[in-house]
């Protein structure tokens, strides 16, 4: 279950510490770094050739004591569509700080300058109670190809608090130099400033400086690009963000004595919530047997948690309404099984707290949930671990269960939750650990035709489908705030999306309430025309469903890793009937693929009867693929369209030739 | 008795508490009929009302309760969103929501967030207002009313009273100041007449109006929804002149705004010497100047107030180098007019179906092009964009901010449509010509080998004129040059399995008016599906026509096609040694009023030659004709997917 950073012990502080000192202020300065001949006559980027337009030299020099910050960018324009990068728009917080100071020029290709003296508007981006948030805009004048634009500009925060400092050292230009600045506050009483690296190349890192300045320069580092089945964008941009860390806290620790230290303090928090023995001692009598297995009893238990009402699973209220409705406190197990009502966190805590009771050995535990980001053990940063669960022994092995994903039952976890790393804390400190990844049978969907196919080329029957394991559970939760009519016509859509054109219609659909159930829908087809004429023999797609892959492998050349969410398993079948006057002269040959790495597809047709059969199969071994075996999926897919493409030959029997 | 009420209870919102006011209550017992299509909200009552001071301030109330019938219904219709800006002041914003089993709820505009209207502008001054209204769940009813005050540029108002879920009533009632007259105008409903309900004082109402639905390629919003148009005629002679009374009145008045906007400064002239110096004939030096206008003059938008309407002079323009339409259009027209050559603004609409001419008004218009007085010495040969006026002789319909249309074309939004002339003396609404198929062509000729595994490789040369040349040169232009390469992969990707583009150029990619040409080469492996001793080989190797064939259910609205067009394919493939035609598909052959299909697959010297031409001449095709629409595009789609059936022959 995800939840807040919050709930994690806190040991940075970013926002909202008191700061005593008044700033000092840095005169704006509107000199102008020198242009280089080579950069005016530059017509595209060598190191990375093709690109509308690169960032030549950016500075971003804070001042942690004054609490400002200076940001300069010289961009080089390459393209006609480049000329955009003129529109510039510079976010800001206006409750919170104020952006000074803004210079821009441009220089034209013959080395001339234009500066900017136009208008700067301020354009609302959002505003709400104890927020207005602001962006200065500002349009560069004579942008063209060749000619180079550049901007800067200060951001004076409030002095009161300190604001959350992040080096953004990757953007989607390429960047060719970059240098990268701040001035820790070293007044005394100042908390200490730390900082973390994420995809930084080794050869860089914040360095200390002789006049106290920590600086990171950094060249040729290319943008970001966007490209299907990516990784998420915070495990591929590069950044260097810090914190201060609590005055109380000790200072300069290893990673080993920061984790131990924020395992303990996590468990302490835990053990305070779960230790209700007393209460939980009943349920767990209530809910087991004495002669129930140990699996078949933590079964049991993790039902009874499901039962309780997850206020994570209510429509999202209005302030108004939370106001009004204000929920009675959790303060421990006791008090969930009260009020019969809890977050997630909470639920999971229960469920740590009755495996125990019944005898097991379990735990919370924390991990870094896949869709956000990675769990990186160096940095000392609590909030990486924003999901939890519940660790549990069972028979010498070690089960991860979460209660609180509602639609999850026994054994099947949310795909973030699987492959991930993360700790589980003890008494003593914290122990790392790793949830398995799931494998391509615990996410499956099965799809089966039963159709004829009429003497005027169109094809009707009925089409079934079951989505299995943890595939069921994604469908529940993506539509768990909606009704079975709005259900009933997105998935009339999806399987419409799998057809080649006609009609469906669902006519039976199960299993939503039942998550050890899979959930089934199935319903009528009828496709005019699903034959293809050629002369007097007729075509039929051998695979009936189209394939669903995204087109994410048509580029022959990839730049990011590939990534897949889970590993998973598609089953398809079909029976279909051909009419009186027509025969089946061929059936597709079988086709298989096996590159390895858990991947497999096959697909087969055989001639039964007047009718052929077809079954077909795909699976997807694993989730995370480095851009070198880009080509081998490459291949793997192209194999996959291949087969899927095939066509069983109809031809007309001699009686109907003749006719 | 129903409309006495209504129009009394209509009175400025007052300092309610925190409970529903008696409107939303009454409007709570509605009985809720059982409606078709299960919406997921049903409008218990749509009530504006309007009242019109003497200065020509006008404030209007808006009132809206809704069931919600569905889940969804919170997700659609749970909040509201109230749109202004510097020149109209939000006066009231409450929502309220009458909970069936439980306590109302009350929110007003400190609970609301603002935040900017997203778009492409720089700046606008537009803001939005959102309030989340609590306990919009099934079963629950809920309400807001919030009021609005502006001083508008011109007399003129709308009210919309149709929505994507159905309306059981909606009222506008108008209060107008003595001697103040209207006019109306009913759209895409059967008009009701209005009730007279006090002095100068009117109200309009309408039942059981149905749900908008949604269709694919259906006609924009205003031309699908039922709406009245209003305008206000005051008593006042001095404000008679907001009033749009006709197509030449508001000419006038955009004339009068827009008055000193053109002139010229020492630095345009400059440029313009500059640009045109080398140019040999007036043609070529007002394409120097489009050229200029649509590749130096970026597009940025910065609208404040009444420049929203009114451009930025072109001195102003000329020296950002950026500017949007009108701006453009303006400095476009500034230049022209120092080679000796007139240009009038047109303002025109991006959507069909939405100006009328039969109600002249300013509201239908969001775009600015030009309209150039074309010499007697420029001949019209290749300006396909010409409209021949009474007055003005040629004028060259031209559009300034579409960065990729070059002179002589408009682009296809355009088409087919009403843009309104204005010139210093008055003006006119213009019917936008609809540019002949001919002059939106593509011709993607291939010469294919195929190898007795099945494998094809490809060299295709595609030539695109017109609208078909801007969009792909457009998408071209707009991607980076190193992912360039990705635009023809996907393009081949859409069509074809297993290929690699072997190369790919581009011919004429920066001249704007020449054809953009395309080249690429390609291997496919297993492209023709080996079947025993049979190879099955789709003719239309590249290229897709056969959409819009969805047969769900019975169209409600007519479909809008983009532009006119005439598209071939021709592809030869040389078969493989040994193998044979067995079986060829039928020739299709289908000619109807909108356009026309035909292609034709033969055997000659060892090669397949297939060979189509699909054309379209119509935009626009009314309900009654979509069925057979479909049938049209069905032949279209069976004759793309059907194979050819090669046999190995007797060695």
């Amino acid at each position: 279950m995800t939840r807040s950073p919050s709930l994690v012990p806190c040991v940075v502080l970013t926002l909202l510490v008191a700061l005593l000192l008044l700033p000092g202020r840095s005169p704006a300065k509107d000199e102008w770094q020198p242009i280089s001949p080579a950069d005016l006559a530059l017509r595209d980027n060598p190191a990375a050739p093709g690109a509308h337009g690169m960032i030549l030299y950016r500075e971003s020099v804070t001042n942690a004591a004054d609490a400002y910050e200076t940001e300069y960018e010289r961009i080089k324009i390459f393209t006609e569509e480049g000329k955009s990068l003129g529109d510039v728009e510079i976010d800001y917080d206006s409750k919170a700080s104020k952006i000074e100071d803004i210079r821009a020029r441009t220089i034209r290709t013959d080395g001339s300058v234009v500066n900017f003296d136009g208008q700067i508007f301020d354009k609302e981006v959002v505003k709400a109670s104890g927020l207005k948030v602001l962006a200065k805009t500002f349009s560069l004048p004579e942008v063209e190809p060749g000619c180079i634009i550049e901007y800067k500009y200060r951001v004076q925060h409030n002095t009161d608090y300190y604001w959350s400092i992040e080096w953004p050292v990757q953007s989607n230009l390429f960047t060719r130099e970059a240098r990268f600045a701040i001035k820790p506050d070293t007044k005394p009483g100042a908390p200490a400033l730390y900082w973390r690296k994420y995809m930084i190349p080794s050869t860089a890192k914040p360095e200390m400086q002789k006049d106290g300045t920590l600086a990171m320069e950094i060249q040729n580092l290319p943008g970001i690009e966007e490209e299907d089945l990516m990784p998420p964008e915070s495990a591929i941009r590069a950044r260097v963000s810090f914190f201060y860390r609590d005055q109380d806290d000790p200072q300069n620790e290893t990673p080993e004595q920061f984790w131990k230290r924020i395992g303990k303090k996590m468990s302490d928090s835990e053990e305070h919530f779960i230790d209700k023995k007393g209460a939980l001692q009943g349920v767990v009598s209530q809910t087991i047997g004495a002669g129930d297995s140990p699996e078949v009893k933590l079964q049991k238990l993790y039902a009874r948690v499901q039962q309780i009402p997850n206020t994570g699973y209510e429509v999202q209220k209005t302030a108004k309404e939370e106001k009004r409705e204000k929920q009675k406190e959790n303060n421990n197990v006791e008090d969930v099984l009260k009020h019969d009502s809890a977050n997630g966190h909470q639920l999971n805590e229960l469920m740590v707290g009755l495996a125990r009771a019944a005898g097991f050995d379990s735990a919370m535990i924390f991990v870094a949930p896949r869709s956000h980001n990675s769990f990186y053990y160096e940095l000392e940063d609590s909030r990486q671990l924003s999901a939890d669960l519940v660790w549990v022994r069972l028979n010498n092995t070690d089960v991860f269960l979460d209660p609180a994903s509602k639609y999850y039952p026994y054994g099947e976890l949310p795909w973030y939750e699987t492959g991930v790393n993360g700790l589980k804390p003890t008494k003593r400190g914290a122990d790392t650990i790793s949830v398995p990844l799931s494998k391509p049978a615990d996410a499956i969907r099965e799809r089966h035709a039963d159709v004829h196919l009429d003497p005027d080329g169109t094809l009707s029957g009925t089409v079934s489908v079951n989505f299995l394991g943890e595939w069921g559970c994604m469908e529940r939760e993506y539509f768990w705030q909606d009704d079975d009519i709005a259900r009933k016509k997105e998935l009339t859509d999806d399987v419409k999306s799998w057809l080649p054109g006609g009609t469906f219609e669902i006519t039976e659909m199960s299993g939503w309430s039942d998550s050890s159930q899979p959930l089934h829908i199935a319903g009528t087809v009828r496709i005019p025309g699903f034959a293809t004429q050629a002369g007097h023999r007729a075509l039929v797609p051998v695979t009936f469903f189209r394939a669903t892959e995204p087109p994410s492998f048509t580029h022959e050349t990839r730049v990011n890793p590939i990534y897949f969410h889970y590993p998973y398993t598609e089953r398809d079948s079909l029976e279909i009937h051909f009419p009186d006057g027509l025969k089946v002269e061929t059936v597709p040959a079988a086709a298989k693929a096996a590159p390895g790495a858990g991947f497999l597809y096959d697909v087969s047709a055989t001639q039964d009867g007047t009718g052929v059969k077809m079954e077909r199969h795909l699976v997807i071994g694993g989730i995370l693929f480095s851009v070198d075996t880009y080509p081998a999926l490459r291949r793997f897919f192209n194999t996959v369209k291949t087969g899927d493409d095939a066509q069983i030959v109809l031809q007309p029997t001699q009686t109907s030739q003749s006719r | 008795m129903a409309v006495a009420l209504c129009f009394v209870g209509f009175a400025r919102p007052g300092k309610a508490g925190d409970t529903a006011p008696d409107w939303l209550r009454a409007a709570a017992r509605e009985t809720v009929p059982v409606f078709p299509n299960n919406p997921v909200a049903v409008i218990l009552l749509d009530e504006c009302s309007t009242t019109v001071r003497d200065n020509g301030e006008i404030e209007t109330v808006y009132r809206r309760a809704y069931k919600i019938l569905r889940p969804e219904g919170r997700e659609r219709y749970g909040h509201l969103e109230v749109h202004f800006d510097s020149d109209t002041r939000l006066l009231e914003l409450k929502a309220w929501a009458l909970p069936a089993d439980g306590k109302e709820y009350e929110v007003k505009e400190k609970d609301s967030v603002e935040h900017g209207l997203v778009g492409e502008d720089l700046y606008n001054d537009e803001q939005v207002k959102v309030l989340d209204i609590p306990a919009a769940t099934p079963g629950n009813v809920i309400g807001y009313e919030y009021s609005k005050r502006h001083r508008p540029y011109l007399l003129e108002d709308d009210w919309y009273f149709q929505d994507l879920i159905p309306i059981l009533r909606a009222r506008f009632t108008l209060q107008l100041p003595p001697g103040w007259e209207i006019t109306t105008r009913w759209a895409n409903y059967v008009e009701s007449k209005e009730q007279p309900v006090g002095s100068n004082s009117f109200l309009w109402e309408v039942e059981n109006i149905p749900a908008v639905e949604v269709e694919p390629e259906m006609p924009p919003w205003p031309a699908v929804a039922g709406h009245m148009d209003v305008k206000y005629s005051p008593r006042d002679p001095a404000l008679r002149s907001k009033t749009s009374g006709s197509w030449n009145d508001i000419a006038l008045w955009y004339a009068g705004l827009t008055v000193s906007s053109r002139e010229a400064s020492p630095e345009i002239k400059q440029k313009v010497a500059e640009l045109t110096a080398g140019e040999p004939t007036t043609l070529d030096k007002i394409k120097a100047l489009t050229s200029f206008m649509q590749r130096q003059i970026r597009y940025v938008a910065i609208e404040i107030g009444i420049g929203g309407y009114q451009p930025h002079p072109a001195s102003e323009v000329f020296r950002y180098r950026y500017g949007d339409c009108k701006d453009k259009a303006t400095l476009l027209g500034s230049m022209l007019h120092e080679i000796g050559v007139e240009s009038y603004y047109v303002v025109a609409q991006t959507d069909r179906g939405i100006l009328r001419p039969d109600f002249p008004s300013l509201r239908g218009f969001n775009h600015m092009i030009l309209a150039i007085r074309l010499p007697d010495d420029v001949p019209s040969a290749g300006l396909y964009a010409i409209l021949k006026h009474p007055q003005y002789g040629r004028l060259l319909i031209f559009d300034p901010t579409d960065p990729y249309t070059p002179l002589g074309y408009i682009p296809p939004y355009e088409q087919d449509n009403y843009g309104l002339l204005v010139t210093p003396t008055g003006g006119e609404l213009l019917a936008l010509p609809l540019l002949p198929a001919s002059t939106n062509r593509l011709l993607r000729t291939g010469e294919l080998t195929l190898n007795s595994d099945g494998d094809l490789t490809g060299d295709v040369v595609e030539i695109r004129w017109g609208a078909p040349a801007v969009i792909r040169r457009a998408q071209i232009l707009e991607t980076p040059p190193a992912d360039r390469a990705k635009i023809f992969e996907d393009f081949l990707g859409y069509h074809l399995n297993n290929f690699r583009l072997t190369s790919a150029s581009i011919g004429n990619l920066e001249l704007y008016d020449q054809t953009l040409e395309l080249h690429y080469k390609f291997v496919v492996q297993n492209y023709a599906k080996v079947a025993g001793n049979l190879l099955l080989v789709r003719p239309r190797v590249l290229g897709s026509e056969g959409g819009m064939v969805d047969a769900d259910k019975p169209r409600k609205y007519p479909i809008q096609f983009l532009d006119a067009t005439v598209q071939s394919d021709d592809y030869k493939i040389a078969l493989p040694a040994g193998f044979v035609a067995d079986d060829l598909p039928d020739p299709v052959d289908v000619k109807t009023d909108y356009g026309s299909y035909k292609s034709k697959i033969d055997v000659a010297d060892g090669s397949l030659h297939y060979r189509r031409t699909f054309e379209i001449k119509q935009v626009y095709i009314a309900t009654p004709e979509v069925p057979d629409l479909r049938k049209f595009y069905s032949q279209i789609s069976s004759d793309e997917r059907a194979n050819a059936v090669l046999r190995k022959s007797a060695p």
